[in-house]
Parts: C-alpha cells; sequence; structure tokens
C-alpha cells in the first residue's frame, strides 16, 4: 500500500494549504498521474491537476514529487520506492487550485525573449540547407516541452522574479544555436545581464528536474560563452 | 491565488532538498562565502588595530594564541579551501569543463580541500600547543 | 461580451496555422481549453507527408493515388488533390518557420518511407515531428498581433438565422461565462479518440466541437470511420510511431513470424493501417497472440542500438517508461489504438463548414484539422498526411475566414442564447445525482472498444447503441461533488463526457446502417466494399435526441474506385 499525501487548496475555501493522505492498495504498473486519477476518479473529484497527453510530450502534469518536479505521467509510483508519496503543486508560482499553478510568469519570461526564429532575408524556393552536424547543434534544446519543471525547481526563480530561468534561456540557446537565425547579437544582448545567464547560480537543479534530459545548465553555460566570445572578438 | 515565493519559501524549500549534490555545492558555496567575509573584516580589524595603538595590538595576539581561536583558524582554513576549490569548480563548468560530472567533480574537490586543510593542520599544530 | 473579427477555437496545429493567416489582416483571438503548447499535436511522431523526392524521385500523382487507395476511395478527390498539390509549399514555408527538421546527408529535409505510401516521403525530425511543428507555429504566432484566451473552455457556438453569430467560453480560471461575438469561427477542435478505451489520443481529445455541433442542430460526416493505429504500447494505447516500421520494425506474432505476409505480401509491414489492425485483430483472435494473449510485438532489435536513439529516441524512452521494455535489446509489446478521426465537422474546400447534403454553407463558421471532414481522408487516412491536413487546410480556412470576416459585419449575438448556456453550466455544478462522468465515461469507453471496434456487426452495434441510450439516460443523474468555479476539472470532464456520449451515438448509428466493409469501417457480416449504393459520406443530425441520417455524394475527378491490394 502507498500512501499518496497530496497538497489541497481550494481558493474558495481555504486560506491556507491542506495535505491530505489518500492511500492506494494495488500500485503495480501505476504511474503518478493514473494514482492521481484514481484519486479523482475513486476518492475525491474535486482534485484538480492537468494533464493531457499521458505520454511525455504536451507538457501539462509537471508536479513535485516528494520534493522533486517531473511528469506525473512517465513516473512510476513502485520505481519511487517509498511507501509514502508527497505530490505538491510545482514551487515557485501561485497555485490556483490544487495542483494547478499560474504559468503567466513562465509564459511571460518565454514571451520576452522572442522565442521564434527571426530570418530576415529572402529565404530559397525550396527548404533551407542545413547540414546534419548543424541540425544536431540544437537538437536538444528543441526537444523542450514547456514543462516547466526546470524553471520552478530554481530557487533563483523562487526569489526573483525577473530572472529568466532555465526554460526561457534554454530557448534563446535553441535558436542561438540555429544556423538559420539571424539575430544572434540581438540574442546574446537579451541575456547579458544580471537577469539572464549571469544570474544562474550553476545548481543543477534545472536539468536534474528535466523529464527530457535536456542539459538545461549546459545550455546556460553554451550561452556564457558565447556572449564572452563575442565581447572578446568584437574588441579585437 | 496562493503565493509560493519569497526568502521564507526558499528557505523552507531548500531544506528539503539540500542532499542534491549541486545544491549543496551551492549552499556550502554561500555559507563559506558569508565566512570568508566576516574572517575578512575581522581581519581588517586587527590589522587597523595593529597600525593605530600597539596595546590593543599585544592583547589581540594572546587570543590567536589561544587553542580554542586556532581551532577556529582550522575552520577558516576549510572554509576558504571550499570556497576556493568550488569556485573553480564553477569556473570549469563556465568554460564548458566537466559540466557531465558535476556530482563527482565537486566530491574530488572536496577531498583535495581537506587533503591541503590536514597541510594546514600540521602548520598550526605547534601552536594550538602540540609542540 | 468580447468581439474579435476571428475566432479560432483550439490552439492545435490546424488552429495556429489559420491564425497566422488571420492574423495578418484582421484581429483574431484563439480560445483554447488547454494551453496551445498541450495539444496533441505535439504527439505526432514519424512525420508530415509532401512529394518533395529528397530521397528518391517521387511525384504529386504518385503521392495522391496513394492517398485515394488509402482512402479507400471515399475521399473527395477535388479537396485531396488541394492536399498533396499544395503540400510542397506548405513544408518549405514550415521550414522558413523555423521547424526542426531532421537533414539528408546534403542538407535537404529528410524523408521517411510510411505505411501506404509508395515512396519515402515522411518529412521528419526524429520522432517528433508533431512537437516541434506544434512550437514553430506556436512561436511564430507570438510574431503577431491576436489574443490567446488559454484554458478558455468553448461552450457552445451560436447560429442566428443560419449565420454563426459567435460562440460561447467558459474562463476555467475564474469559472466565469462570456460571449464571444465574430465574423468568422473556425472550430480546429481536434479529435475524438477519448471515446474508446484502448487510445493514443490525449485526455482532450474528447471532441467538444462535434458535441457543440450537435447542439446547435449542425451535421457530422462520415463520423463512423474510426482508424485504429495498429502499434500502441500494450495497455496504455500510447503510440509507436509507424516510423518505426517505416525505419525497417518487423511485426511478430507468438511464433516469431512476420504475420503480415499472409495479409500483404507486397507491402508487408508498411501495408495502411487499416489492414495491418485487422491482421492484427485477427492473430490475436485466433490464438496467435503473445502467450496467447491479446498482444503482439514490433520487433526493432535488428536496427540496433544507433538507429534507435537516432531515429527513434522517443519510442525507446516511451517503452522504458511504460511497459519496461528496452526495445534495443527485447521486442516492444504493443496493440492496436484508436488513433485517428476521419469523419468530423463536413466543410468545402475552403474549410466552410456545410449544413445539409447539398452542400450548402453556413456563413460565417469553418473547420479545419482532425475535427474536421473535407473530406480528404475518406475511409481511412494514411499515416503522415494528417499533419499536412491541419497544416494545408488551416491555412485554407484561415484565408476563407479572413476574407468573410472583411466582407462583412457583426451579426448581434443573442443574448438569450448565453444564458442558456450559463442556466446549463449551472445546474451541472448544482447537479446532485447519483452518477460520476467518469463512470459513464469508463462504460462508454468500454461498449465503443467492445462493440464499435476494428470488427463491427449488426447484433453488436445495436447492442452498442442501446448502450449508449442508456448512459446518456444516466448522465440526465449526474452529480457535482466540486461546487466551486475556479479551475472546477470535474464540471470539465462531465462537460467533455456528455460531448462524447453523444457524438458516439453517431458513430455506431452510423456504422449499423452502412452495410459494407471499406476502410477503417469493416462489417463482418458485410466483408465486401459495395461502390454501388456506398460510394457515398454519411451526414448525422441529433434531433431531439434522435440521430437522423442522410448521404453525399463522393466526388471524383481522376481516380475511379479500383480493387484494393497491398
Amino acid at each position: 500500500m502507498v500512501t499518496f499525501r497530496v497538497f489541497r487548496f481550494s481558493p474558495e475555501k481555504d486560506k491556507k494549504p491542506r495535505y491530505v493522505d489518500y492511500n492506494i492498495e494495488d500500485t503495480c504498473g501505476l504511474t503518478v498521474l493514473d494514482a492521481l486519477k484514481l484519486i479523482k476518479t475513486d476518492m475525491d473529484p474535486s482534485l484538480s491537476f492537468r494533464h493531457s497527453c499521458r505520454s511525455a510530450i504536451c507538457g501539462s502534469c509537471a508536479v513535485s514529487v516528494n520534493g522533486k518536479n517531473m511528469l506525473a505521467c512517465n513516473t512510476q509510483v513502485d520505481a519511487l520506492g517509498k511507501s509514502r508519496i508527497v505530490i505538491e503543486p510545482l514551487p515557485g508560482y501561485p497555485v490556483i487550485n490544487d495542483l494547478v499553478v499560474d504559468f503567466a510568469p513562465f509564459f511571460g519570461q518565454y514571451r520576452s525573449i522572442r522565442p521564434y526564429l527571426v530570418s530576415e532575408s529572402q529565404p530559397p524556393e525550396k527548404e533551407r540547407i542545413q547540414s546534419v552536424e548543424a541540425r544536431k547543434r540544437y537538437d536538444a534544446p528543441a526537444q523542450c516541452i514547456m514543462c516547466a519543471a526546470c524553471t520552478t525547481s530554481c530557487p533563483i526563480v523562487w526569489t526573483d522574479d525577473k530572472y529568466l530561468g532555465p526554460a526561457a534561456l534554454t530557448k534563446v540557446w535553441r535558436f542561438v544555436a540555429d544556423s538559420r537565425d539571424e539575430i544572434t547579437d540581438e540574442r546574446l544582448a537579451m541575456v547579458n545581464n544580471e537577469y539572464g545567464v549571469w544570474r544562474c547560480h550553476t545548481m543543477f537543479r534545472c536539468a536534474e528536474a528535466c523529464p527530457k534530459e535536456i542539459d538545461t545548465t549546459e545550455a546556460i553555460e553554451n550561452l556564457r560563452r558565447e556572449v564572452l566570445k563575442r565581447a572578446f572578438s568584437r574588441r579585437r | 491565488m496562493l503565493k509560493q515565493s519569497g526568502f521564507g519559501y526558499y528557505v523552507r524549500k531548500i531544506a528539503r532538498t539540500w542532499k542534491e549534490t549541486g545544491t549543496l555545492a551551492h549552499i556550502v558555496h554561500r555559507v563559506t562565502g558569508i565566512l570568508l567575509v566576516v574572517y575578512l573584516m575581522v581581519h581588517i580589524y586587527v590589522v587597523t588595530q595593529a597600525s593605530l595603538n600597539g596595546e590593543g595590538y599585544e592583547s589581540i595576539l594572546k587570543t590567536f594564541r589561544d587553542p580554542l581561536f586556532a581551532a577556529g583558524e582550522l575552520i577558516m582554513i576549510m572554509g576558504g579551501l571550499v570556497h576556493g576549490l568550488n569556485g573553480i569548480r564553477l569556473t570549469l563548468f563556465d568554460m564548458g569543463i566537466g559540466l557531465k560530472h558535476q556530482k563527482a567533480m565537486f566530491w574530488a574537490f572536496m577531498v583535495i580541500a581537506v587533503a591541503i586543510w590536514f597541510v594546514g593542520l600540521a602548520i598550526v599544530w605547534p601552536v594550538i600547543g602540540g609542540g | 461580451m468580447r468581439k474579435h473579427d476571428v475566432v479560432i477555437v483550439g490552439g492545435g496545429l490546424a488552429g495556429l496555422r489559420a491564425a497566422i493567416e488571420t492574423s495578418r489582416e484582421v484581429d483574431t483571438a484563439i480560445i483554447s481549453k488547454i494551453h496551445p503548447l498541450r495539444s496533441h499535436t505535439g504527439a505526432a511522431q514519424g512525420g508530415i507527408a509532401a512529394a518533395l523526392g529528397n530521397e528518391t524521385p517521387d511525384s504529386m500523382e504518385e503521392h495522391a493515388f496513394d492517398t485515394v487507395k488509402g482512402a479507400d476511395y471515399l475521399c473527395d478527390q477535388d479537396a485531396m488533390e488541394i492536399l498533396i498539390n499544395e503540400a510542397p509549399k506548405n513544408i518549405y514555408e514550415l521550414e522558413h518557420m523555423g521547424v526542426a527538421f531532421s537533414r539528408t546527408p546534403e542538407g535537404k529535409i529528410a524523408q521517411r518511407a510510411f505505411g501506404g505510401h509508395s515512396k519515402p516521403r515522411a518529412c521528419y525530425a526524429a520522432d517528433w515531428t508533431g512537437h516541434t511543428l506544434l512550437h514553430t507555429l506556436y512561436e511564430q504566432s507570438l510574431r503577431q498581433k491576436m489574443t490567446f484566451y488559454d484554458e478558455w473552455f468553448a461552450l457552445s457556438v451560436a447560429l442566428v438565422n443560419g449565420t454563426c453569430a459567435g460562440v460561447t467560453a467558459l474562463d476555467m480560471k475564474t469559472g466565469r461565462i462570456e460571449a464571444f461575438s465574430a465574423k468568422s469561427v473556425i472550430f480546429t477542435t481536434g479529435g475524438y479518440g477519448r471515446a474508446f478505451k484502448i487510445t493514443s489520443n490525449a485526455a482532450a481529445n474528447t471532441g467538444d466541437g462535434l458535441g457543440m455541433f450537435l447542439h446547435a442542430g449542425l451535421p457530422l460526416e462520415d463520423m463512423e470511420f474510426v482508424q485504429f493505429h495498429p502499434t500502441g504500447l500494450y495497455q496504455h494505447g500510447i503510440l509507436v510511431t509507424e516510423g518505426a516500421r517505416g525505419e525497417g520494425g518487423y511485426l511478430l506474432n507468438d511464433k516469431g513470424e512476420r504475420f503480415m505476409e499472409n495479409y500483404a505480401p507486397e507491402k508487408m509491414e508498411l501495408a495502411p493501417r487499416d489492414v495491418i489492425s485487422r491482421a492484427m485483430q485477427t492473430e490475436v483472435n485466433e490464438g496467435r497472440g503473445i502467450g496467447g494473449s491479446d498482444f503482439l510485438h514490433i520487433d526493432l532489435r535488428h536496427l540496433g542500438k544507433e538507429k534507435i536513439l537516432e531515429k527513434l529516441p522517443q519510442i525507446h524512452t516511451l517503452a522504458l517508461d511504460f511497459v519496461g521494455v528496452d526495445a534495443i535489446t527485447d521486442p516492444v509489446p504493443i496493440q492496436p489504438t484508436a488513433h485517428y478521426s476521419m469523419g468530423g465537422l463536413p466543410t468545402t474546400i475552403d474549410g466552410n463548414v456545410i449544413s445539409d447534403a447539398k452542400n450548402t454553407p453556413v456563413d460565417g463558421l469553418f473547420a479545419a484539422g482532425e475535427c474536421a471532414c473535407v473530406s480528404v481522408h475518406g475511409a481511412n487516412r494514411l499515416g503522415t498526411n494528417s499533419l499536412l491536413d491541419a497544416v494545408v487546410y488551416g491555412k485554407q480556412a484561415g484565408i476563407a475566414a479572413r476574407d468573410h470576416a472583411k466582407g462583412t459585419q457583426f451579426v448581434n449575438f443573442p443574448d438569450e442564447h448565453l444564458r442558456e448556456v450559463e442556466s446549463d453550466v449551472a445546474s451541472l455544478l448544482a447537479a446532485d445525482g447519483k452518477e460520476s462522468a467518469p463512470k459513464l465515461l469508463t462504460n462508454l469507453q468500454n461498449a465503443m472498444t467492445q462493440l464499435c471496434g476494428i470488427y463491427r456487426v449488426k447484433e453488436d452495434l445495436e447492442l452498442c447503441i442501446e448502450r449508449v441510450k442508456d448512459l446518456l439516460e444516466r448522465f440526465q443523474n449526474i452529480g457535482a461533488a466540486d461546487k466551486g468555479r475556479i479551475f472546477n476539472t470535474e464540471l470539465i470532464d462531465t462537460i467533455q463526457t456528455r460531448n462524447i456520449l453523444e457524438f458516439s451515438e453517431v458513430m455506431a448509428v452510423g456504422a449499423l446502417a452502412r452495410e459494407e466493409s471499406r476502410g477503417a469501417h469493416y462489417r463482418t457480416d458485410f466483408p465486401k466494399r459495395d461502390d454501388k449504393d456506398w460510394l457515398k459520406h454519411t451526414m448525422a443530425w441529433m434531433e431531439d435526441g434522435k440521430i437522423r441520417l442522410d448521404y453525399k455524394p463522393v466526388t471524383i475527378t481522376k481516380w475511379e474506385p479500383q480493387e484494393r491490394k497491398y
């Protein structure tokens, strides 16, 4: 038997969060998301959480499980090896209802970094040619599912709402690393400040939280080096 | 909506996940950093005293020979080593070196810190009264 | 009351593509019940089709013929030709927008083989093609001026004298219901796979647009055609891309035989999905499932570690996480999974919704993507044609909706419509019956899977309709445990369940009426295709709680029906 201690907060009733225990007898083959769904259908229909694809690609169901951020859908309960599992909303952002947090700050930072490929030059009639190696350079960051597990695991984000955070910075790296993007200088200037790459304390919490195994810390470090490279080459 | 941010939140949350190597390194780095700043201030105070009046300087020197103070000095050496070596670790990351082995690197640098510390101990030992 | 020239309901690939087109010239809003980046487009894996000829010489004629044959001749060929001919241009456009396509050694867009296609023409990004398409289009949409209503749940479409006046939607964050007045409304609400127990579809794929249409007295087309994808992870239904077979994977039965040689000797594992799913069901029914059970194997081992990790990384992780199998060293257990809805909201080739079998357009109402039925996929869709459909027809509908909005005035939004919707939701919130939506849904999914699945027969379908009617009856006795307004997911589940129950009846009624076997619709009591009586589209309305059927002819341009063999 596994006890799920779930963070509950009903905005219309509660002033403070409550923790409610739910027991599930047989957790064999059950994911954390399955467990949450089971709690909702069989024990308490008022439990609110986000979920959709249940195959680790839509990024809806990131929650904090025993203090670590992960996707509920691809985490096997038995693999956690605990008889008591604490499920809480992602840290750092305001809670709307139970496990549902407000992502407005997250998508706000994302939108602020011009998160799209910019190429003002006339494109060829067919596809742009890009070598296999050049494509590989942004392969990992392009797989980001924007689940916010990384950004909300970062203690800097909890205390400084101006910090761009690992997800937005990884997105910047995705475009800096793409040979088709033409505003590299602008992008590097955007992150070359106290709210960009230099705010990172290299704690690796983001990279460890990423359910797609994207090395977000490395992405930030890559950006730092690009910023410095540009700065020095301009001086010469 | 229920707020989940601020310094108090930071302390409470990080207290639950301090065992993660990267997080531990961060905490250790911050704590040693603060210690070193305090030590530096004391150091500046002492030097100032020395240059202003000789008597006060003599009495301060006496406390330095106190074994308890020497033990504190040993802790300071450890703090400096840990902070400095972890600083090197972080600089290496900035250079793109060792990102995939951050945990191993932390512990390796800590082993080096302990090794150097023992050398420091050998030097300080006579002062504490060993010799 | 909110006012926008164009309101798009649904933020997936089709919706975003339409929005990029409309927002260039008119005020556009996207209403989406989940954040657009959470849309199920992201789960598409294998690729998007276009006859680019980057790997081997290819032509649009071949792509078109493959599609018609795959569709078992039920697609409207004029619509299908637009799809195929516009494909290359659209793919290049996507590449220019920043889609992370994998590359050939010369640096062109890489293409792989796919079921039913005679040439390798699936343009792909490893096995996360849908993900990069969705993210890229969302990113590009942020460059333009448009309003996003994320986590607003659309509830109804308002018609005034046959003209679309707008929609109503519930703001999940506050629980408030608002009317959206619009000159043009585009529905891009996605598929309806959640009517089945084993499905590759996301929890959000509840076909809400279909429910709204039925309530507005509008018809649904070809609802009986539901595609079962051959390779869903056993017991989860999670998609294992056809690209896995495109890259050379084998399907094996209990004896370790590549059983497809008995069903499609020429195409083998790359036959269309309906053919393979039936073959798999037959293998299982005849006791050749693995260990006599109800699953089979897909074997990727001979591809080698390097190729699996480079071309199918997601499949490798999904198999590890969900069934605990390492595809590099072991075959992966799979079973057919409800995957794609060929049917949906009937439209013209401009994406304009029609209200009857005579193609009478509904002024100001458009649809595109999986929720729509143009029909380009007919009775069975070929893999990689759906992403193409969403892009090409998303754009078509966007252009048509934009032009319509530019040449017309707002229709007054009927206040009584908003009040009706509000009182409906209030009554669902106040309900204190004994039934719960998730339980009704589970019952429905079991019934649909068992009785209206891969193989269908009169008796089963009749029983299925009876069950669905019973569940609809039981829905009247629904209860709400959560009375809150703010992010009440129980309420959303309840409304979604009602939508599914309603269009599921249409599916079963259409399947019972169609006494032939064509594409994904297979009747064991009528195993032959019948072009004389059934080369036509089903149109279905809900009138006073009953389903009324009518039929619409199929448009044939170049390709006369032939026998379909692989």
